[in-house]
């Protein structure tokens, strides 16, 4: 259940920053980008497409590769991305043209809400974090007090 | 429920006897701690034998199907299975970390995020283990989170 809650985090983290930076371009550029509500709804199927890949790479690679570097997990989290992106987004839903300056703005934009995500995601991590250190040290304390305490009464 | 102590100075070994007419779930609880609490295990180290406590260890680490202790400055052979202790060690302070290692969380020093969604945990000897991502929500867990 807590690893659903995981990727459904994701889904809704990469969902919610997707929309606000794509609306946030449409609104600053003239270009214009399909405004329907069926693009919500397109938004919800390719970010549910992307935190699937993320699910099967990540059972991937706890099993098969044991210690995956860093900078191997984003390239390939990039890379299902873009290529999520590029084929459901331009080919299936014709988001943007397939031109050289469509492609790289769209690569771009996606590169900027990867790591927006992962900030996100980062952010939460790193607050279990703090609050797994704050028990630690708080169990450590009780420990050493009630180590005194004993020495105490045995002397 | 009764509860009966008798202190005598010439006992060699104290001894726990749960007299019942079942199992009831409180009792369970209290025979799983009273398990936990009296659990060793011998490790096996240059040809001799050393009783361990759950308090000495480390963590546990499973290698190429041997089983291995880790204390805070020794390392022990172990001739049970990594799921085996893992099933007797299951409600205690100790939490599977990965596939082939399960950690006693009291020997945490502190654990930081790292960016591929797994944890590292900085142990109080200074040593390092990171925590798989698979096993990152029963970690958490562990510490009520």
């Amino acid at each position: 259940m807590k690893k659903f809650n995981y990727y459904l985090n994701i889904f809704c983290s990469s969902f919610t920053v997707a929309t606000l930076v794509i609306s946030l371009v449409n609104i600053l550029s003239s270009d214009k980008v399909p405004t329907a509500y069926i693009w919500v709804f397109q938004m919800a199927v390719l970010c549910a497409v992307i935190t699937i890949l993320m699910f099967i790479t990540g059972i991937l690679s706890e099993k098969i590769f044991k210690n995956t570097p860093v900078w191997v997990f984003i390239l390939t989290g990039l890379t299902e991305v873009l290529l999520s992106v590029f084929i459901l987004g331009g080919l299936c839903f014709g988001w943007f043209p397939f031109n050289s300056f469509g492609i790289l703005t769209i690569a771009v934009l996606d590169i900027v809400i990867y790591f927006l995500v992962y900030g996100i995601m980062y952010i939460g991590e790193r607050k279990s974090a703090d609050n797994i250190n704050k028990i630690l040290q708080n169990s450590r304390k009780n420990k050493l007090n009630s180590r005194r305490n004993k020495d105490g009464k045995d002397n | 429920m009764k509860l009966i102590i008798h202190q005598e100075t010439d006992c060699d070994e104290t001894e726990i006897v749960i007299r019942c007419s079942y199992i009831s779930p409180d009792l369970q609880k209290i025979i799983d701690e009273i398990q936990l609490c009296t659990f060793s295990i011998n490790a096996y180290k240059d040809g001799s034998i050393k009783r361990l406590n759950r308090e000495s260890i480390c963590y546990i680490e499973s290698v190429d199907e041997k089983t291995f202790i880790y204390c805070e400055n020794d390392v022990y052979d172990c001739r049970m299975k990594l799921y085996e202790l893992e099933e007797k060690l299951v409600k205690s302070t100790f939490v599977r970390i990965s596939k082939s290692c399960i950690l006693n969380i009291d020997f945490i020093e502190s654990v930081r995020p790292l960016l591929n969604g797994k944890y590292e945990a900085l142990l109080l000897n200074g040593e390092r283990l990171i925590i798989n991502r698979h096993y990152v929500p029963d970690f958490k867990k562990k510490f009520g989170l």
